[in-house]
């Protein structure tokens, strides 16, 4: 774990508890990325912000709280936009990405330029009491893009209910851990969904869209 | 009748098929997404009890290639022999 280099893309609800556990486990090496700032309505969700902290920059927020945490982990934080141009240069150092993003075309950038370093990406969304989770590896599953079915967002703002996060975010790093420890079975080739209102897990076995223009070209 | 199944997941009890027989004449998209629960013994459920409809944040649905919202009164369209009915488990995009 010592060796590993793990990337936190998003550091909002699911981020934000997912970049936590991760240094509190003692991770060698934490990069996080968050071009947002802190504002009163995140506070029901992200666990590493306060009211002390509206208006400023998640990612310099989330260095100081969680370099306070464990001073053995190795952090690097960023303010940076992911965007096409910059998403290889902001992966360079990660092992695994971590999806704490809130939108799809981050998403699927992500998801190209992990297809293309081949470098795990674990899959996290949320909404509502919804919560969806799968771990995407590159050449021997299918990929975001195959799943993908075009929608847009269909909101400006998520609602989302505070634990859903939560609990979403603490089951992409036991899959963390899993990949770094090569044990376990890991959510690959299938996705995890959980719905809040009736308590319910559900697996589907997903399968390549043969058409994918990222892992079937 | 037989209806044909896409999907991008693999529905249980229809592994290996992208076609479902069924001993009847006419089927509403109600009645063929009760049927392919009930032939997954449970583990696949497309319409939430609560709503009596699918749910937007759990699949995504289309009959010939045409939208179905999965409403309540949009699961009462007849099939006939020969559709496809397209089920696709989505991605949610909040964080």
């Amino acid at each position: 774990m010592k060796r590993s280099h793990v990337l936190v893309a998003g550091v909002g609800g699911l981020g934000s508890l997912s970049s936590f556990y991760l240094t509190c486990m003692g991770i060698g090496n934490l990069t996080l990325i968050d071009c947002g700032t802190v504002e009163l309505s995140d506070l029901n969700r992200q666990i590493l912000y306060n009211e002390t902290d509206l208006g400023l920059k998640k990612a310099d927020v989330a260095y100081k709280r969680l370099s306070l945490l464990n001073s053995d982990v190795q952090i690097d934080c960023t303010s940076e936009k992911i965007t096409s141009e910059k998403v290889s240069d902001l992966m360079k150092k990660g092992e695994i990405v971590i999806d704490g993003t809130d939108n799809f075309e981050t998403r699927l950038l992500l998801n190209r330029a992990c297809f293309e370093k081949k470098i795990p990406y674990v899959y996290g969304g949320i909404f509502g009491f919804r919560g969806k989770i799968t771990t995407f590896l590159p050449g021997r599953t299918p990929c975001f893009e195959c799943l993908y079915q075009g929608q847009e967002e269909m909101i400006q703002t998520v609602p989302v209910v505070g634990p859903i996060p939560g609990l979403i975010a603490t089951l992409q790093v036991l899959e963390v851990l899993k990949v770094i420890l090569g044990m376990g079975d890991l959510l690959a080739g299938r996705m995890l969904s959980f719905d809040g209102e009736t308590m319910a897990f559900s697996y589907f076995d997903i399968v390549k869209r043969p058409e994918c223009k990222i892992c079937s070209a | 009748m037989k209806i044909g199944i896409v999907s991008n997941f693999t529905i249980p009890g229809l592994e290996g098929e992208n076609e479902i027989y069924l001993d009847r004449p006419a089927i509403t998209l109600r009645g063929l997404l009760e049927e392919l629960s009930s032939r997954s013994s449970g583990r696949a459920r497309f319409i939430h009890p609560s709503t009596e409809a699918v749910d937007p944040m759990d699949f995504m649905i289309d009959v010939n290639g045409l939208p179905n919202q999965g409403l309540r009164d949009d699961l009462d369209l007849a099939l006939k022999d020969g559709d496809v009915v397209a089920i696709k488990v989505l991605l949610l995009g909040g964080g």
